[in-house]
């Protein structure tokens, strides 16, 4: 309540301008028009030649729009088969995160057990560990399967990576909600795993929303994980996709498609940050106060 | 506390075993493993060759010049022995999975990677291939060197180098015309006065990329003190004690201090090599894949780069110098079969498909580069000039001439050649900071 | 049902987490030579590992550059955020707006957003930067030489990462209870005033959460010292990761693979964070009043 109330607040000061706050205008303009220059220069990056790029003359657009790196893009460069595989990654593995991390969330927020406090602080620790300290084991665990050079390998990598977070994401949304449903629930005879999924679940659907936007951004422009278990063209995702782009460069020396895949790449996410930015905005401030 | 420890060492423990059982079997499951052939193989044992498949794992990235003509040279091997080729396009980060597949068991028939990183760090995954070799009749067409350079590193032919590249001074005819320069330089000094005509004309005389300052320091150093010297410097350290150190880092320092540098170099790679394509700067110290690089980075739509590229030997430093002017740094990309691989000879016959003959040809002439079968006459436009010093050359060197001997300070090495370029050090600097490295 | 909707998180997070680190620790005192080798041919070294790493300059410097990183970069990055976040919720106009596109950065891939710095912002003879500067009459700065490069960089990596932080900032403003302010103003206490007195002392458990979040963020450090040094690594752009790849996996003309010596970079790297952490929960107390 207090929150709202003084947002309020500071919505009824912001209604005149004032002097004293053109100091503080200016800061925000400039960086916002810099943030601007600089986008606005990779989206022209990518309607030009590579000469016009590596010339500094890109803004100019001399010979004018170059939409067919678009084109070269998509086709020739394999940014048709990164997109789908990130569409693959990102979709799938935010399905499978919220089916093992709803239910272990709800558990742990609702039922008091014996270890229930150890593995909240599990998963919090699990969240702080960085990376590298598990790839090693990971990788070589997954040569001697033979289950490198697979999508699976990479989706169950991407569903186990975020477990920790998305898990304790969930737990204060569980824990936020009012008991009476489950009571009401159990009155009329229902069981609890079904008061979960027909109840607990739906209710939960924002807290569901949010931490799913957030989980598909993170697997969107994944890069490190990629690198190293996905080593075929065929299996990157954008992030590595993009990376090896600039890597062929050398050979391609198409900077014109590099920008225009960059471009492409991107949409998608700007696309939902665009319509969805609030409910980002909210889910980034939520889990990053707590966690 | 103390059960929780339990439980976590014993879920570990049962992890690993986990991870160790599948090591121990992976040897005899490698057949099956591969989901994607496990249909070609169940049928091996009685198959006829047009089940068979062979997989290889290629250093390029689907969509570039090089993979283009590889599959076709697939397809058309294909076509001839009915043996398909399975490419996986790894990229150049083939370098960071290869050796750890390979150790596993993967199924690889064929890799490829830089040659000299095929022949020592892959070397114990490579099957030999003299026999096979000696019986296509190889080293008939073979450029001589690139053998020899692979079996001075495994002692054996372990990999069929292709796409070779030499190295030396790159320049714009354009601009040598305009400066009134006839001859190519032959030493250090002719350099100099070719330097002090193109800065005369309004020209930048070189450029230099960050990326390649220890590219041209190894060719001053090298010159002096030879492949083995500058190794052993690299190793070792003494560069105060070296006159031909302090002679090499104060010919750099002339460079720069007669405007003869760009001012920007070394700039970021590839703002260096471009100021050529831009007609700026004129000459520049690098590999035979440079004016494809440069040409395709100044590429406006359809409208092609108008240059003629000339080519020479870096020139010999001194009078007293090791090594003669026709020394250079040769590489190549190479080729391998893997030890485990159940077709070596079919694998063998692909890799020839690729790297001799009419592919060998579309390959140098797509890609811009130098054919690795001598039969092939054909030399595309934009290097023809370098065909004659490259069929001069009398010995090789390796990347950097030895400057990467030392694993442990390479990138130190990197980083005070860079601020000798700089001109942020001066020669006496230079070779105290060198020495510094080694306490 | 509290075991049926536990297991799969808590496997998950076993498989992920528990079984890598574990192994990797183990790992570090062994020497190895590639990541796949068997237990088997491992042998124990003790702490030899740890001692070669440490004694190698290269290292010494990844290890350096990103302490540099997580301290300027960190003063620089954080007060810039605070200072925004401040700017965001004194009732500017359009706040929405600003916000929305001080984030944006964050939704680009990195990769992309390094294309752009090296090519455009820092590139010699075209730059964004030289060109403002010259225009001022200055002398253009070679901004990728080995001395600046490390400078650039970490230019780069604050304008991508201050949306973030923001981020988080403004959310522990917004809940600080409008009435605080209310007394203060009118008890005349100056804006500079409230600042000091009620947003700083009240940001605490805010600002603990920052600097986790920032302490994690530099010690992966790792796409940006790849895309500013794109054809090999280099002293001035080397960090631990960077240079732990390169033992595990073997860079240009690195012919011998050091696995073990690999884990024990992870294993310094989370000891780093383990000590960090600490020290934020010893020296930064968790505010009074439960935001």
């Amino acid at each position: 309540m207090k929150t709202k109330h003084a947002k309020a607040k500071n919505q009824d000061a912001g209604s005149k301008l004032r002097l004293s706050q053109l100091p503080a205008y200016l800061i925000v303009v400039f960086w916002v028009i810099f943030t601007f220059v600089l986008l606005g220069w990779i989206f022209a990056a990518s309607l030009s030649t590579s000469r016009e790029i590596y010339t500094g003359e890109v803004l100019k657009f001399a010979s004018g729009f170059h939409f067919d790196n678009y084109i070269t893009a998509w086709n020739s460069q394999n940014v048709s088969v990164f997109f789908m595989n990130s569409v693959l990654y990102a979709t799938v593995s935010l399905i499978g995160i919220q089916l093992i991390c709803a239910p272990a969330a709800y558990v742990l927020a609702r039922f008091m057990f014996k270890g229930n406090k150890l593995l909240k602080n599990c998963f919090i620790v699990a969240m702080s560990i960085p990376s590298i300290m598990v790839i090693l084991p990971l990788y070589s665990a997954a040569v001697q399967m033979h289950l490198t050079g697979t999508r699976s390998l990479l989706i169950i990598l991407y569903i186990c990576l975020n477990v920790p977070f998305t898990t304790t994401f969930l737990l204060n949304f569980f824990g936020s909600l009012s008991h009476t449903y489950e009571e009401a629930a159990a009155i009329d005879g229902c069981t609890p795993i079904r008061t979960f999924w027909k109840i607990m679940m739906p209710l939960a659907q924002p807290g569901l929303v949010t931490v799913g936007i957030f989980n598909f951004l993170a697997v969107w422009n994944e890069y490190f994980m990629a690198m190293i278990f996905a080593s075929s063209d065929s299996l990157k995702n954008v992030g590595m996709g993009l990376f090896s782009m600039v890597q062929a460069m050398k050979s391609n020396g198409n900077m014109g498609g590099l920008f225009a895949a960059v471009v492409i790449v991107f949409m998608p996410t700007f696309i939902i940050y665009l319509f969805l930015s609030e409910k980002i905005i909210a889910g980034i401030t939520a889990g990053g106060v707590k966690g | 506390m103390k059960k929780v420890i339990a439980l976590i060492l014993s879920a570990a423990m049962a992890f690993s075993m986990v991870a160790c059982g599948g090591a121990a079997s992976s040897g005899s499951t490698s057949e099956s493993a591969s989901t994607e052939s496990t249909a070609n193989s169940a049928s091996g044992s009685e198959s006829t060759a047009s089940d068979k498949e062979i997989v290889y794992w290629s250093m390029w990235n689907d969509g570039e010049p090089q993979s283009e003509v590889i599959k076709q040279a697939a397809a058309a091997y294909e076509e001839k022995t009915g043996v398909h080729v399975k490419i996986e396009w790894k990229g150049r980060d083939i370098t960071q999975v290869l050796k750890a597949s390979l150790d596993a068991g993967e199924k690889i028939d064929v890799f490829d990677d830089d040659f000299q990183r095929v022949s020592q760090q892959f070397v114990d995954n490579c099957l030999s291939l003299e026999d096979m070799a000696k019986a296509a009749g190889y080293e008939d067409f073979a450029v001589a060197a690139l053998p020899a350079a692979v079996r001075g590193w495994a002692g054996e032919l372990v990999a069929i180098p292709y796409q070779p590249y030499t190295s030396g001074v790159f320049y714009t005819k354009s601009s040598f015309e305009k400066a009134n320069i006839t001859a190519e330089p032959k030493t250090w000094e002719e350099f100099m006065d070719v330097c002090q005509k193109l800065k005369d004309a309004g020209y930048t005389p070189l450029a230099q990329d960050d990326a390649y300052t220890m590219y041209t320091f190894g060719f001053i150093l090298a010159r002096m003190v030879g492949e083995d010297g500058v190794k052993e410097l690299a190793m070792n350290g003494g560069w105060a004690a070296s006159e031909q150190a302090k002679q090499a880092a104060q010919f750099v320092v002339d460079l720069r201090e007669k405007g003869y540098l760009s001012d920007t170099a070394p700039d970021a790679y590839p703002n260096g090599e471009n100021e050529l394509g831009m007609g700026t700067a004129s000459m520049l110290v690098n590999a035979s894949w440079v004016p494809g690089e440069i040409t395709n980075n100044m590429k406006e739509g359809d409208v092609e780069l108008d240059e003629t590229w000339g080519m020479f030997n870096f020139p010999s430093m001194t009078a007293q110098d090791k090594d003669p002017s026709t020394v250079a740094n040769i590489g190549a990309q190479a080729m391998a079969v893997n030890k485990k691989s159940e077709h070596p000879q079919e694998a063998f016959d692909f890799i020839m498909t690729v790297t001799s003959g009419e592919f060998d040809q579309k390959m140098a002439l797509e890609c811009n580069g130098i054919p690795a079968d001598t039969r092939n006459e054909e030399w595309p436009e934009m290097i023809a000039n370098v065909r004659e010093a490259f069929n001069a050359q009398t010995d090789v060197y390796e990347w950097n001439m030895g400057l990467n001997a030392n694993e442990n300070l390479k990138e130190a090495i990197n980083d005070v050649i860079n601020k000798l370029f700089e001109g942020g050090l001066d020669a006496e600097g230079f070779v105290t900071e060198m020495d510094a490295l080694y306490k | 049902m509290i075991v049926l909707f536990l297991t799969p998180a808590v496997l998950a997070f076993g498989l992920m987490f528990l079984y890598p680190v574990t192994r990797t620790v183990i790992m570090s005192m062994f020497s190895v030579k590639n990541v796949t080798d068997p237990v088997s041919t491992w042998q124990f070294v003790g702490l030899q590992n740890f001692i070669d790493i440490i004694s190698n300059v290269t290292f010494r410097r990844a290890m350096m550059n990103i302490l540099r990183i997580w301290l300027v970069g960190g003063i620089f990055t954080l007060s810039i955020s605070l200072l925004f976040a401040v700017i965001l919720t004194s009732g500017i106009k359009g706040k929405r707006f600003f916000r929305a596109v001080i984030y944006l950065p964050n939704v680009v891939s990195a990769v992309a957003l390094a294309i752009m710095w090296t090519q455009y912002v820092f590139s010699s003879k075209y730059g964004l930067f030289n060109h403002v500067i010259k225009l001022f009459g200055g002398k253009a700065v070679n901004w990728m030489s080995s001395g600046m490069k490390f400078w650039s960089m970490l230019i780069a990596f604050i304008f991508g990462a201050v949306g973030y932080y923001m981020l988080i900032f403004l959310s522990g403003i917004e809940r600080i209870p409008a009435d605080l302010y209310e007394a203060a103003t009118i008890d005349g206490a100056s804006k500079i005033g409230q600042f000091r007195h009620i947003t700083l002392p009240l940001l605490r458990s805010v600002f603990k959460t920052n600097l986790t979040f920032w302490t994690i963020n530099t010690i992966t450090f790792f796409v940006w010292s790849k895309m500013f040094s794109p054809v090999d690594s280099e002293m001035s752009t080397m960090a631990p990761i960077v240079y732990m790849m390169n033992l595990v996996f073997g860079g240009k003309g690195i012919t011998e693979t050091k696995a073990g010596s690999g884990a024990a970079v992870g294993v310094l790297l989370a000891l780093c964070v383990l000590i960090a952490f600490t020290l934020f929960n010893v020296l930064i107390k968790d505010d009074e009043i439960e935001l």
